[in-house]
């Protein structure tokens, strides 16, 4: 019956994602900073797994969740953080690396959260800025 | 589309901090390009002067005048949710009424609050509904449409929407929402107009007549916009000046590149000239829709000045583009006031509910909640626009409306002459009657004060015009001088609005600066399927389904696929 589906015309609620979360569509929703969400300095947060996608759940409640870091505590198996986005100079081995993933310019979530952390190398710049900078030369 | 990963911070440009900028015109096309200009470009606040002819800045966007006296703006202005370079801007400044937030924040959370979506977009018959259901055109003009959509840009040279369309097209309830919004007349560029229609497109589609995405802020334009961006530009070390007017621009050729050698300038003192280096960047604001405006109040009659000796920056413009064609040709927009004026009001209504509680009943919206609304049987072609609260210090009992008329010289339906001669409460008297309150005139007047603002230029930009009368925002060979505001040519975009003159202070800065980051791209909103199958609703009056697309696609070749048409394998890689 696929022939009697309208296109979807383009209202909110086809856009939403939850009841409570909808997509942005541009910087006029992209730029806006919510308000602080209720009850936010009440609760916790604990991550479990210290790979990319917990540190990343552990930057917005901070950065846009207006909760604070104090709140915030990430449990992980091995050692060090960022699971498979590793890179470790060993003076016996060499470098070590298990993998390497491939970036691209639409990946909106990721470049959302580069942007407002500080790059190490780069004074003045976010960790965005200096990738950036890299991949236009 | 706009990306994240686009959101970089630049690096200063090489010798930013010996360049000094010349910003000719306060209004927001200027002040937005301070901003990029400290913010963005890294240039020292205190390298950044504007030049403003009139004692503030904002230039249309004002709102004089107080709750004692009646407000008096000239004019209004819609904001749309695409207004990405606007945004943009917004988002850089703190609100000067909302602590904590940025103008966008506080722009953004009242609009969440307070979602303008009309349901009443249409009067006729003294405040009877004007139904906006049906079909939107006929099918002629529907096929005119869609002709227009897909003919080039430059096959539309000085044509105007009166030669495009059949004469009914401009009784359609289609033109009646769409050209109200606006503020176009048969007489205008159908190159301008197309350009709306693409522009946004998911904004006037089939339910052109809702309003729905339409933007207001938390109180005017100048308390909301620009006051918040004159106090942070000040607080950043950029200098002002005002009641200082520009009267002359002089360039020269330099080895096949062309420089701004100097500016002349006049204030209280006389004129004064500065002269330029290739380290001067200036940026002229080349035009002004509130130039020479007038204004009268409850008793008065705002005269239309006709003058053309004497148009401020219109007349810098017309010198320049006579010494060169890449300044473009201003002759195209200026030369016939009579078809480019209209007339504004404000209504200050102090201690009477009347009209606002009789059209909140009417319409089911409150405050600014129910956006424009056009009187479509008015002589004087009337659009109203109630508002919420309109300025931070307005007490409760006082209540204001706008609005503009379109046609200024034709005698009224109630009162019989011209809004162009008439008084601040003959304007509202008229108004009164369209909204079904003729016996009640006399009294809503005893507690109003109305401002009227005659406007010569205000839909000047959409005359019939040829895309190099307008200057590229950096004309060809030009190394310190970018054109801003309303009177420039943007490939794609639209003219009268607040995100144009943004939008050229932005290039000009990123251009003029050499600035490596990248532009916010053109909204494109017909590249979607979604919004061009809801275009097509609107020219047709037919739903496109999957059954449409079916039909194309097998019924469209004729014939059913068979396998021995299967296609070519793609060449291996």
């Amino acid at each position: 019956m696929i022939s009697r589906i309208p296109i979807a015309p383009l209202t909110r609620s086809t856009m939403e994602a939850s009841p409570s979360m909808y997509y942005s569509n541009g910087n006029y929703e992209a730029f806006a900073r919510p308000r602080k969400p209720q009850g936010v300095d009440q609760k916790s947060a604990h991550l479990i797994g210290g790979g990319v996608a917990s540190l990343a759940a552990a930057a917005f409640p901070i950065s846009d969740g207006q909760m604070a870091g104090s709140r915030i505590t990430v449990y992980e198996a091995s050692s060090i953080t960022g699971g498979c986005l590793d890179g470790i100079k060993d003076p016996v081995e060499g470098y070590l690396s298990r993998s390497e993933r491939e970036m691209e310019d639409h990946y909106e979530c990721m470049w959302d959260l580069y942007r407002s952390i500080a790059s190490l190398d780069v004074e003045g710049a976010s960790v965005l800025d200096d990738f950036y900078r890299i991949n236009k030369d | 589309m706009v990306r994240n990963y686009d959101r970089i911070n630049a690096q200063p440009p090489e010798g930013i901090n010996e360049k000094r900028a010349h910003i000719l015109g306060g209004g927001i096309a200027g002040l937005a390009a301070a901003a990029f200009l400290v913010d963005d470009a890294h240039m020292p606040g205190t390298n950044v002067t504007v030049y403003e002819a009139s004692g503030t800045t904002g230039g249309a966007m004002d709102a004089a005048g107080d709750a004692e006296t009646g407000y008096k703006p000239r004019g209004h202005r819609e904001l749309h949710a695409s207004h990405e370079c606007l945004w943009y801007l917004c988002g850089k400044v703190p609100s000067i009424h909302t602590p904590g937030a940025t103008v966008l924040e506080e722009t953004y959370d009242v609009n969440v609050r307070e979602p303008i979506r009309s349901n009443f977009r249409l009067m006729a018959r003294q405040g009877e509904r004007h139904e906006v259901t049906g079909p939107l055109m006929s099918a002629e003009d529907g096929r005119k449409m869609l002709d227009l959509w897909l003919t080039p840009e430059e096959d539309l040279d000085g044509i105007t929407l009166g030669d495009w369309f059949s004469p009914e097209f401009f009784n359609s309830v289609y033109w009646l929402c769409w050209s109200t919004m606006f503020a176009f007349w048969p007489y205008h560029s159908v190159m301008e107009a197309r350009r709306y229609m693409l522009r946004y497109a998911d904004l006037t589609g089939s339910n052109v007549g809702a309003l729905e995405g339409i933007l207001h802020p938390k109180y005017n334009e100048y308390h909301s916009f620009t006051l918040p961006l004159h106090k942070w530009l000040e607080s950043q070390g950029v200098k002002f000046r005002t009641s200082t007017s520009v009267t002359d621009i002089v360039v020269s050729e330099q080895g096949g590149e062309t420089v701004a050698t100097g500016v002349t300038l006049r204030d209280a003192d006389g004129e004064h000239r500065l002269q330029l280096t290739r380290d001067d960047l200036v940026f002229f604001t080349n035009g002004s829709i509130v130039q020479n405006a007038t204004q009268a109040d409850t008793t008065t009659v705002a005269t239309l000045n006709r003058d053309t000796a004497d148009r401020g920056v219109f007349t810098v413009w017309e010198k320049l583009a006579a010494r060169d064609p890449r300044f473009g040709n201003p002759a195209a927009f200026l030369s016939d006031v009579d078809k480019t004026n209209f007339y504004t009001f404000m209504a200050t209504i102090t201690g009477d509910r009347t009209f606002h509680d009789h059209m909140e009943a009417k319409t089911g919206s409150k405050g600014s909640t129910g956006g424009m609304l056009s009187v479509v049987d008015s002589n004087w072609k009337l659009n109203l626009l109630p508002l919420g609260k309109y300025h931070p210090d307005q007490p409760a009992d006082v209540h204001v409306l706008h609005g503009y008329g379109q046609l200024s010289g034709v005698p009224g339906n109630h009162v019989e002459k011209p809004m162009r001669e008439c008084t601040g409460a003959e304007v509202l008297a008229e108004v009164l009657y369209h909204c079904g309150l003729k016996g009640k005139i006399a009294a809503i007047l005893e507690h109003s004060k109305v401002h009227t603002a005659a406007l010569p230029y205000i839909t000047s930009q959409f005359m019939p015009r040829k895309t190099s009368d307008r200057p590229k925002v950096i004309p060809d060979g030009c190394v310190n001088l970018a054109f801003l505001g309303q009177y420039v040519e943007l490939p794609d975009d639209v003219v009268f609005t607040v995100e144009t003159s943004v939008r050229t202070a932005m290039m000009a800065v990123w251009g003029l600066t050499g600035l490596e980051k990248p532009m916010v791209p053109m909204p494109q909103p017909y590249y979607d399927v979604r919004v061009l199958a809801d275009n097509v609703k609107m020219m047709t009056g037919t739903d496109i389904t999957a059954d449409t697309l079916h039909t194309l696609v097998e019924g469209g070749s004729g014939r059913e696929a068979t396998d021995s048409e299967a296609p070519t394998p793609a060449p291996t890689r």
